[in-house]
């Protein structure tokens, strides 16, 4: 693969690209557009009245579900409401065709005064957190507050998940037309012609599958590199006796993990990288000439 | 149009609903795709380098930071799990894809994902943890604060210390950047065994929010006081419908003013504004 020269910035230069109203685009290229969300709370002290705010997220776990949010501190109402015991909140995924309810809920609302009502966002009632949904969005995904984390300039909330809702319109769409739907990613923020500020998103497409099987295990996501090998031998990518060399190089690697010194592991090591080279390259008949020769 | 609902229960368990063959696939409505990275780090142990592939998340601008979230078993979970600890987090593009895949497969602990995808290191300027020559980004950071997670999984944050771009993206524009990296995680197909091919794609088309005087001229994260103020100077309200509306605000500041009534007027006021309807903005304010 032919490289490419390189521009590099120190943090001060980092730092210096993100000043101002609007960040240099060199400060955009070195990020990547976030999912957009819009985030439910409920303001503090109780009341009836709520705080809806575009947001980001970030994913954290599978089992449980969980995400953090990332909140300005200087935005002190949203701040409040996550920051309550007990805590709860809705993040609503809006589609390509609500940016303007974005652009809405970007902005803050007078407190007492929630932006979906601005927006004209249909709220519906959630069913495992007190805090509403938003009917006119695709997916909603209810959430508990587990924790919050002051960092420099965001209160980071830890949000899992114990419920959601989906859209039944949405339920037989194939991924490629939901993900050029919803929900939109956070591009950018540019100066528009008469020099205000418009945020940009994007919406996925192209979706590209990964290798499977051969250049992976038959499970896709495992974690057994014997298994693996078994497999190929299975299928016959592999001998029996190429497959026992194999699995012998790798209990005798992970005898000598440790010994970081030793000659041997130096050799099982520039050997287990070589094979697993040649497998996930494909380069079937150099891998037996390899082994062959080992 | 209806809604089905779903315990966490149900929606780990791939909820499946009659007509649609794939299971995965409505267990996947549920998940935004994620960007992708590729993670250079240290084995703590061995002191050998390691190429993990995840997804992250964004922090903080000032100063730049990112979250990780990594499952507690790989060892890139060990090389991340005390506060100043590097890595690099790398960005690939579209023409990675098989590359991206290779660090998730079973390799042995101490074998070099790098060596095995064909990747080639980049030598970075700050952290003693080399990036990825062929991403078109590179993320040369270090650990500031970490979190057990569940038991299961640690949330890594990191500052950006140093970064790296390829000078062939800066001519590109924002949208043909965008289509080239990051790549993200959209989900999972099944292969002809039962088993997960992973799936990333890609951003498309770029799209602009509607801005001034939809909302206020700094864009978002302003406060909707400073958008009247603005709508006042463009002309978009007169001083005194300006006045009035601003007025409404104040007094919903106030415990005396926090009645349902104004704060209807408030809301309807400030929504024909934001739905650009100024006639029906221009009627709401004469009366005052």
């Amino acid at each position: 693969m032919a490289m490419t020269s390189k521009r590099f910035f120190s943090a001060d230069e980092i730092e210096s690209l993100q000043q101002g109203e609007v960040m240099d685009p060199m400060a955009h290229a070195l990020r990547a557009p976030m999912a957009q969300l819009l985030l439910v709370t409920r303001d503090v002290p109780p009341g009836d009245s709520l705080c809806v705010r575009s947001t980001s997220l970030c994913p954290l776990t599978w089992k449980p579900y969980s995400q953090s949010i990332n909140i300005p501190l200087d935005d002190e109402r949203v701040v409040r409401n996550l920051s309550a015991p007990g805590a709860e909140c809705v993040l609503a995924e809006p589609t390509r065709d609500q940016l303007r309810e974005l652009a809405i809920c970007g902005q803050r609302a007078p407190e007492g005064v929630c932006e979906a009502d601005i927006a004209r966002l249909q709220l519906c009632k959630s069913l495992y957190v007190d805090v509403p949904s938003i009917a006119d969005c695709p997916i909603n995904l209810e959430c508990v507050v587990d924790h919050v984390e002051r960092y420099h300039t965001h209160l980071i909330a830890f949000t899992r998940v114990v419920g959601a809702s989906i859209d039944d319109r949405y339920l037989f769409s194939e991924r490629e037309e939901i993900i050029s739907v919803f929900p939109p990613n956070l591009v950018d923020d540019v100066l528009d012609a008469n020099g205000h500020l418009r945020r940009r998103v994007s919406l996925l497409r192209d979706i590209i599958p990964c290798p499977t099987f051969p250049y992976a295990q038959k499970a896709g996501w495992g974690n057994d590199f014997n298994a693996w090998m078994c497999e190929l031998r299975d299928e016959g990518y592999i001998s029996g006796a190429e497959c026992e060399l194999v699995l012998a190089w790798r209990k005798r690697w992970d005898d000598l993990f440790m010994d970081a010194a030793s000659p041997e592991r130096a050799a099982l090591k520039a050997r287990l990288t070589e094979v697993s080279r040649l497998i996930v390259q494909g380069r079937w008949g150099k891998l037996h000439d390899y082994l062959r020769e080992a | 149009m209806g809604r089905l609902y779903y315990g966490s229960d149900e929606l780990l368990g791939q909820p499946a609903f009659p007509g649609v063959q794939d299971p995965t696939l409505v267990y996947y409505h549920f998940r935004p795709a994620r960007p992708a990275n590729l993670l250079v780090t240290r084995d703590p142990d061995s002191g050998e380098l390691n190429l993990a592939a995840g997804t992250f998340g964004p922090l903080t601008d000032h100063p730049y930071t990112i979250c990780l979230h990594l499952h507690s078993s790989p060892h890139s979970a060990l090389s991340l799990s005390a506060v100043g600890a590097e890595c690099v987090v790398a960005l690939p593009g579209r023409d990675l894809i098989r590359e991206t895949w290779i660090p998730a497969l079973p390799l042995p602990r101490g074998i070099f994902e790098a060596e095995v995808a064909e990747l080639s290191l980049l030598d970075s300027q700050v952290v003693s943890v080399p990036g990825i020559a062929e991403c078109p980004v590179n993320l040369e950071c270090v650990v500031e604060f970490v979190r057990d997670l569940y038991g299961r999984a640690t949330a890594v944050f990191l500052k950006v210390v140093a970064a790296s771009i390829d000078e062939e993206m800066l001519t590109r524009d924002r949208a043909g950047q965008i289509g080239h990296y990051p790549t993200y995680e959209v989900d999972d197909a099944t292969n002809i065994w039962g088993g997960s091919i992973e799936r990333l794609g890609v951003n498309g088309e770029l799209l602009e929010c509607p801005g001034f005087p939809a909302g206020a001229k700094r864009g978002f994260n302003s406060d909707m006081t400073a958008w009247v103020a603005d709508l006042r100077q463009e002309g978009y309200l007169s001083e005194a419908e300006g006045a009035a509306l601003s007025g409404w605000i104040e007094e919903l500041s106030s415990a005396a003013g926090r009645n349902p009534a104004l704060r209807e007027r408030v809301t309807r006021a400030l929504a024909s504004a934001a739905w650009e309807e100024w006639d029906d903005l221009h009627a709401q304010l004469s009366g005052e």
